[in-house]
């Protein structure tokens, strides 16, 4: 089978879809009060940081995967089974997505329709584009991208356009402030969106041109964290602190006070346009990363073929895993807290290290 | 093979789509369309009772079908404990679902103000369907459900025709202004208290519910918006008119355009001068403990109507106008926040601008913020412009001193 | 020709014309003429089909023939069969394509193809002549891609006139042609046209692959062809484009796609195609670049409106009536008041209602047509709107989609946008926004899969390309357009301006 290759285009795009997916759309940094985004603008040098430790790991190991290089660097009986964690995390993070997306579908507008139906929908999508492939996954991505930016743009614009946008709602900073965006910045903004990126790692080994994936990657962490750090100034500004940590989706509360002329409003569906854009690609992304550890580790030829099993796994332990949304978040807290940081940064940090040293004293064979 | 998956594929969409109901689904005429509600206490109990107004389609003036002769509103109501007991509970009343999502309009009773608003808007938060930003009123002097049955001439839908006037009043006149829920909700969890402006019908209620009303040219009822009513711990206290509610809105930096007659030596209020551009910059500070707080009007208008003589093209002239409206407008600001400190309710939010721009020592004062409030001290500044007389310099009126 | 079976010619002239009857079964249209020599009295036939030449080439080639030896005479060997035969083949015959014809498969595809073919009794080979020619129709203004500036001229049935007409726009030796015959019943001619250096090698090997590896009965028109070479044949986009217009295949030729010409139908095929072809007109080029550049964008609308607008509409009907502005929506319900059927079947009525409409006139001669659509479209849209059987906001967005669906300038495109409507229409009325949101994302991945002979079909948007933007969505002036389409053609990327 020929080897998909992607470009630098799409892996931007990629990125940044990924990135953005559900963290535009929940909020994300509670602790940090008004400072919410000035913590995206802390984490986001972390991020690059992080990015980088992944881009070196897969540029020293050309063709290799996470589980694939993480087998090379500690030996096959440490790492099989340390990659074979990343499977389940993946998937878990993937149903999570979904969960979310599904919940706020039935919040904001399909209160009487079953969650199973609205996320066998989305995951029937997910299983199409998973089975045609990365190639037409990644051409996807680059043409969603115009249509968020589209999106992004006119729903800012009808926000400032709006008059809503209040900054006494940020400024202004006080000692206090700093101290919180830089707890909420590290780890949980650190990890959630951008230690997330660690199933890029299964797809930089498709790029077609594989030096330009530090900088392609960089520029879009870097883009998308200026993006995130916006739409949130934006959310935070509007809703003021209190409402904006109380509903379940601030941007969604934003637009709907949108009125412009008496006939511009609710533009609700664009907001829900946004998220399950963000999801879907996030989902895939952790589909396809989830799919590809499995192919490696389990030497599974067609990878194709595990487009169905695994997003059959995630559509049901997204309803599975938790009862309620309250649940959901709350797990999603321990997830962040104990889980996510092991796999997305600590691991790879260790792999780095661990690289680094055997190089260093020629322990390579 | 490819093809046969794909020929699965769409079976099987389509046979889920045939199999299951459409959950969501709901037609334009089983729905029932609100466009306002008002919210009364029920007599006797601790129930609310609540009214919708809702939308006779077959009777708006867009429509091309024969006229039904009906009213294009009609009213129902439901008491219960909760608001959204009473949203299904009018179901028994109701032939068709009623649809939340164009509620333009809230309407509170003076009793259920008067008793505290701050729990019953938790459901237009939670719930996808009613907007948070439809416009709040309070039923001076009246429930609110009396207010929900007045037909109004020239607005075919009185609640959206209600808001009209609302919006109007506050963008022209200035001592009234749109309050939307997101606001209240806004106003009631930070330190500040509120005000929503007031509707009173003015005339005949019984004969306002009537279409014949309509069909004359002065109408025997029509409601009017009204003062502006100012709340403390989330109960309505007391009214505010005239000057003393143009100042909140002054201080509060919600003037959009206004106008303001001012005295001139001669006379009293003899010059109208239409206020365009007001901007308020407040700031709070503790001085020994008590507050201090910096009001900075900044206004700019123009001169639409003298009644004596004025030679207007002479600078020197324009700047003793200028000294004066500035003058009156300080007054009627430091008359309205001393209103609300003799409430001791903080409606300015001066609460909240302390707590944001030095929260260690809003910290230490915000348990007795109220009383503080009310000792707080005023510095006002006004910088007033005006820019120009309209269509001529002088007017047309000869100076009596010159001519004799 | 490998594996060719069949016998050799015989040597005796009678046979040879026995069996011709013969395997043509008497056809009345068989024309044989058989003549002596004058001088040397060798039997000699001429033979051709009726209909197929232009009369006066035949005649003037037979008497060619019947006279040629009287020309010079000073033929060495003018008396011996074999002698008259290489005179005939070397000297004597004037129309410019003669070829030598030794078996009888080659003899009918010569025959059946126009040619005159000339047997000599006593020889075992024969001579066809390309006297090919007789009716056929005059080059006529294109009928289906209207420009209002540019050529008037398009493609006929002829496959010779198209290609001439094609050599006439690019005067360059590198134009390039290559003929095969496809069908195996049929024998219809097919031609390739690239521009040599232009066109990508690897293209051209691939499209010439699948042109060999047909295997059909019959071509009868470059839909055949279409349909077979095709990679992907279970999608509803067509994959290639037709044009009639000589001056839209000069274009695509000069940018490195490569035109199939087939005998028998004005139509050309074009490959590779991307989906941006299908919105792009040749006038896009004649006009300035401003209003070529808006006119595509308001193609692009109005491939979104006829996709999307009764499953739009319907969605916000039945599920988020909350986006409608207030005033707006009282007006459609007091519309829908009367209305006794569900908005998704009020819908469906009228888009099938139109789709019959259209229909029936386009195969109604044309002064029927327009009564056809204007007693289907004006009198039953007003009597059932009149008769509040549908809201007339329905007759409005029903049509809008009619006429947004002819604004795409290729009719494949406009028909599978047809098909997915119906879809998109049917996932609206169950799903709402969100299942149009999805199946959008499911029918993006399907346009990103698809590719025409090995060229990804949405390029230059995904894979993103961005030195080839300058003609996608948008109509650059000429300075900007210096490359070609950098996955089609070779590595030379200068164009146009130099």
């Amino acid at each position: 089978m020929r080897k998909e290759v992607i470009g630098t285009n799409q892996l931007f795009a990629m990125i940044i879809l990924f990135e953005l997916g559900t963290a535009i759309v929940v909020p994300i940094g509670l602790e940090s009060g008004h400072a919410v985004w000035l913590s995206i603008l802390l984490a986001l040098p972390g991020g690059v940081l992080l990015y980088l430790v992944y881009h070196d790991l897969s540029r020293q190991y050309p063709g290799l995967i996470i589980s694939g290089y993480t087998r090379k660097i500690l030996g096959r009986t440490i790492g099989w089974p340390l990659s074979l964690l990343y499977i389940p995390v993946f998937m878990f993070n993937g149903s999570r997505n979904l969960r979310e997306a599904g919940d706020l579908l039935i919040a904001a507008s399909y209160d009487r329709t079953p969650v199973f139906i609205i996320n066998a929908i989305m995951v029937i999508a997910v299983m199409y584009i998973l089975n045609k492939g990365l190639e037409v996954f990644a051409r996807t991505a680059e043409i969603y991208l115009a249509v968020i930016f589209v999106l992004g743009f006119i729903c800012s614009f009808v926000v400032i356009a709006a008059g809503l946008v209040d900054f006494k709602n940020l400024f202004p900073l006080h000692a206090a402030d700093w101290r919180q965006a830089f707890r909420s910045a590290y780890p949980n903004i650190w990890i959630f969106p951008f230690g997330e990126l660690v199933c890029i790692t299964t797809v930089l080994p498709h790029l077609k041109e594989s030096r330009l994936s530090g900088k392609t990657g960089v520029g879009a962490i870097v883009l998308s964290g200026i993006l995130l750090c916006v739409t949130h100034a934006i959310e935070m500004s509007v809703l003021g602190e209190d409402v904006y940590h109380r509903a379940t989706f601030p941007m969604y509360t934003t637009i709907t006070l949108v009125n412009l002329a008496n006939f511009i409003q609710r533009l609700d569906a664009l907001v829900i346009l946004t998220l399950i854009i963000g999801v879907f690609f996030k989902m895939t992304l952790y589909c396809y990363a989830a799919i590809a550890v499995t192919a490696d580790l389990f030497k599974v030829q067609d990878t194709r073929k595990l487009a169905v099993p695994v997003g059959v796994v995630v559509l049901f332990s997204s309803f599975i895993s938790a009862e309620n949304y309250p649940r959901h978040m709350e797990e999603g807290g321990v997830f962040l807290r104990y889980i996510l940081p092991v796999l997305c940064a600590v691991i790879p940090i260790l792999l780095f290290i661990v690289h680094r040293i055997r190089k260093r004293f020629g322990l390579l064979r | 093979m490819k093809g046969k998956r794909l020929l699965l594929t769409v079976f099987c969409m389509l046979a889920v789509m045939l199999l299951t109901s459409c959950w969501n689904s709901r037609e334009l005429n089983e729905m029932a369309i609100v466009t306002g509600m008002g919210i009364d206490k029920a007599p006797d109990k601790d129930e609310y009772r609540v009214t919708f107004q809702i939308v006779n389609p077959s009777s708006t003036a867009t429509s091309m079908g024969a006229s039904t002769g009906q009213p294009t509103i009609t009213v129902y109501s439901a008491t219960d404990r909760t608001l959204f007991g009473a949203l299904r509970k009018t179901s028994k009343k109701a032939a068709r679902q009623l649809f939340f999502a164009h509620t333009q309009l809230v309407v509170i009773g003076e009793d259920m103000a008067r008793s505290g608003i701050d729990d019953i808007f938790d459901v237009f938060e939670r719930s996808h369907e009613l907007r948070l930003n439809a416009t709040v009123l309070v039923s001076r002097g009246d429930d609110a459900n009396s207010i929900m049955k007045i037909l109004l001439p020239i607005e075919s839908l009185p609640a959206m025709g209600l808001v009209k006037k609302v919006r109007n009043t506050a963008a022209i006149w200035g001592e009234n202004r749109d309050i939307t829920i997101f606001e209240l909700i806004n106003g009631i969890t930070g330190e500040g208290e509120v005000v929503i402006s007031g509707i009173r019908v003015i005339g005949d209620k019984e004969e306002g519910k009537k279409k014949a009303n309509l069909e004359q040219t002065e109408v025997k009822a029509i409601p009017a918006i009204s003062g502006l009513g100012v709340f403390k711990k989330g109960k309505l206290v007391t009214w505010l008119e005239g000057s003393e509610a143009k100042g909140v809105l002054w201080v509060q930096n919600k003037i959009d355009q206004t106008t303001v007659n001012i005295d001139t030596e001669g006379s009293e209020a003899s010059v109208a001068v239409d206020i365009n551009y007001s901007k308020t910059a407040i700031n709070v500070e503790l001085r020994e403990g008590v507050p201090v707080f910096h009001v900075h009007i900044q206004e700019e208008g123009k001169i639409s109507e003298t009644r004596g003589f004025m030679d207007l093209s002479n600078g020197d002239e324009i700047a003793k106008l200028e000294e004066q409206l500035a003058k009156q407008t300080k007054e009627a600001a430091i008359r309205s926040i001393q209103a609300a400190q003799r409430l001791e309710s903080d409606i300015f939010d001066f609460g909240n601008e302390l707590k944001r721009l030095r929260p260690k020592e809003w910290e230490a004062v915000k348990e007795d913020w109220s009383s503080l409030f009310a000792q707080g001290k005023l510095d006002v500044r006004v910088e007033a412009h005006i820019r120009g007389t309209g269509m001529r310099l002088k007017p047309y009126l000869q100076n009596k001193d010159e001519s004799n | 020709m490998p594996g060719n079976q069949d016998p050799l010619l015989s040597a005796k002239l009678a046979d040879n014309l026995q069996e011709i009857r013969d395997r043509l079964g008497n056809s009345p249209d068989l024309i044989i003429r058989k003549f002596e020599l004058v001088t040397s009295l060798i039997e000699v036939a001429a033979i051709y089909i009726n209909g197929l030449n232009d009369k006066d080439i035949v005649d003037e080639f037979i008497t060619h023939i019947m006279a040629f030896d009287t020309l010079g005479g000073d033929g060495p060997q003018l008396n011996s069969v074999n002698g008259i035969y290489q005179f005939m083949k070397g000297k004597a015959l004037s129309t410019g394509e003669e070829k030598v014809i030794r078996d009888w498969k080659e003899l009918f595809a010569a025959l059946l193809s126009g040619n005159t073919i000339v047997l000599v009794d006593g020889l075992a080979e024969a001579i066809g002549g390309n006297t090919s020619g007789g009716e056929v129709r005059a080059v006529t203004e294109a009928s289906t891609q209207v420009a209002i500036r540019g050529s008037k001229e398009s493609f006929t049935e002829s496959i010779g006139t198209n290609l001439s007409l094609v050599r006439r726009r690019i005067k360059n030796a590198n134009l390039w042609i290559e003929t095969m015959k496809i069908g195996v019943v049929t024998q219809t001619d097919v031609a390739i046209m690239y521009m040599n250096g232009i066109a990508k090698e690897s293209v051209i090997q691939k499209l010439k692959q699948k042109l060999q590896g047909i295997h059909i009965d019959a071509i009868l028109e470059s839909g055949y062809i279409e349909q077979l070479i095709e990679e992907n044949k279970y999608s509803p986009f067509p994959t290639l484009y037709n044009t009639e217009r000589p001056d839209s295949v000069a274009g695509n030729l000069m940018e490195g796609r490569i035109a199939i010409f087939v005998d028998g139908t004005p139509f050309v095929l074009i490959a590779p195609t991307t989906f941006f072809m299908f919105f792009h007109a040749v006038e896009d080029y004649y006009q300035r670049y401003d209003i070529s550049t808006l006119i595509r964008l308001l193609r692009f609308m109005c491939l979104i409106i006829s996709l999307f607008g009764p499953g739009l509409f319907v969605a916000a009907l039945n599920f988020h009536q909350e986006m409608i502005p207030t005033p707006l929506l009282i007006n459609l319900a007091s519309q829908r008041e009367g209305v006794p059927f569900p908005t998704f079947i009020e819908a469906l009525l009228l888009e099938v209602t139109f789709e019959i409409i259209r229909e029936a006139g386009i195969r109604m001669p044309s002064p029927i047509g327009q009564t056809v659509s204007i007693i289907g479209g004006l009198v039953l849209g007003q009597a059932a709107v009149q008769a509040g059987i549908v809201s007339p906001a329905m007759v409005i967005v029903v049509s809008l989609t009619g006429i947004s669906s002819f604004a795409t300038p290729a009719f494949n495109m406009a028909l599978s946008v047809r098909i997915l409507r119906f879809i998109i229409m049917f996932i609206a009325a169950f799903m709402g926004l969100y299942g149009m949101c999805v199946f959008s994302f499911i029918l993006i991945a399907h346009l990103c899969s698809l590719s025409s002979l090995g060229i990804p079909y949405m390029s230059p948007m995904g894979p993103f390309i961005p030195q080839n933007q300058q003609d996608a969505v948008f109509r650059l002036p000429f300075q900007f357009m210096k490359n070609r389409p950098r996955l089609i053609s070779q590595k030379k990327h200068n164009k146009r301006i130099r």
